[in-house]
């Protein structure tokens, strides 16, 4: 997959695991596991991106006597999920378009 | 390796970043150490179970812009004594053009090794017009009833248009050769950050 699309993607996974609420590191890589594998390392540049784009901000709290990162989503960032899924409706029929005519599978698979 | 061993040679790895970007980093791999282990793992089978030091130097090195590394190296530590900005300004005219002058040889390194690649896909396009012009010329020579010359222009660009398509793909694989390159040559000037002060 195009390295520029991927990395598109992944970002709005992270804030899709954070919309519903606030979650750490690890936890929010638990959460995309079934659906996307996402190591420690490439988690780390996405949430510093997503800061640095104030579509998330980081507060730590304490947690079983030690500090933990959480992270909340801003405004900003669920307009982000918004876009996304805005985008993402004209890319499913680009999609069929592409695939109308191939086998039944392929369709059924996306609809 | 235990929490302590990976904390401490990650912050060896980053050495020479900015104090907060090498703090970030840590808190955020110990953090992960730590919640794993909350999840019922032994400290080492999490750690073990964590990318490499050597992996979240390279992503942390990543996440940060090259000019915060730059800032950050240039910027003094300490006030500037008269002497020393004296010295500085005094100097310009010769730490100033060496400062350009590596600048431009590493931007006319890498605007040569685009070019290559440019003239690769030059190549390319020619050999597709001489495929085309073979064909209008045997024609031409047919016509003129020239039959040695006709089928020279033929061989010629049946020959040149065989060839687009590897050379095509010659193109294409530098191409994808020179991004990795490019990639490689961000990281490699981020990596001298690190190791030169580490």
């Amino acid at each position: 997959m195009d390295i520029q699309l991927k990395r598109g993607l992944l970002d709005v996974c992270v804030l899709a695991a954070i919309k519903g609420e606030a979650s750490y590191g690890y936890q929010i890589i638990k959460d995309m596991k079934p659906y996307v594998e996402l190591s420690e390392s490439t988690l780390y540049p996405i949430l510093r991106r997503l800061e640095a784009q104030e579509l998330l901000t980081v507060r730590s709290a304490e947690h079983n006597g030690r500090l933990r990162k959480y992270y909340h989503i801003t405004p900003q960032g669920l307009s982000r999920i918004r876009d996304f899924k805005e985008e993402w409706k004209e890319m499913l029929s680009i999609y069929k378009f592409v695939v109308k005519g191939d086998n039944e599978y392929e369709q059924d698979g996306i609809s | 390796m235990n929490k302590t061993e990976y904390l401490d040679t990650l912050r060896k790895k980053l050495d020479g970043l900015p104090r907060e970007d090498v703090l970030h980093a840590v808190s955020y791999y110990a953090e992960m150490i730590d919640d794993r282990i909350e999840d019922g793992m032994d400290e080492r089978e999490a750690v073990a179970d964590i990318v490499s030091p050597e992996v979240a130097a390279a992503e942390t090195l990543r996440a940060i812009p090259l000019h915060k590394l730059f800032i950050a190296r240039v910027k003094p530590k300490r006030a500037l004594r008269a002497w020393e900005i004296l010295f500085l300004v005094l100097g310009s005219p010769i730490w100033l053009s060496l400062l350009l002058a590596a600048v431009a040889v590493v931007l006319g390194v890498y605007a040569v090794l685009w070019s290559l690649i440019l003239c690769l896909y030059a190549v390319e396009l020619s050999l597709m017009a001489a495929g085309v012009a073979g064909a209008f010329l045997f024609v031409f020579y047919l016509a003129d009833q020239s039959l040695p010359a006709a089928l020279f222009v033929l061989g010629t660009g049946l020959v040149s248009a065989g060839l687009v398509f590897p050379m095509h793909v010659a193109s294409a694989k530098a191409t994808k050769g020179m991004v990795w390159f490019s990639k490689r040559l961000f990281l490699g000037m981020k990596s001298f950050f690190v190791r030169k002060r580490g």
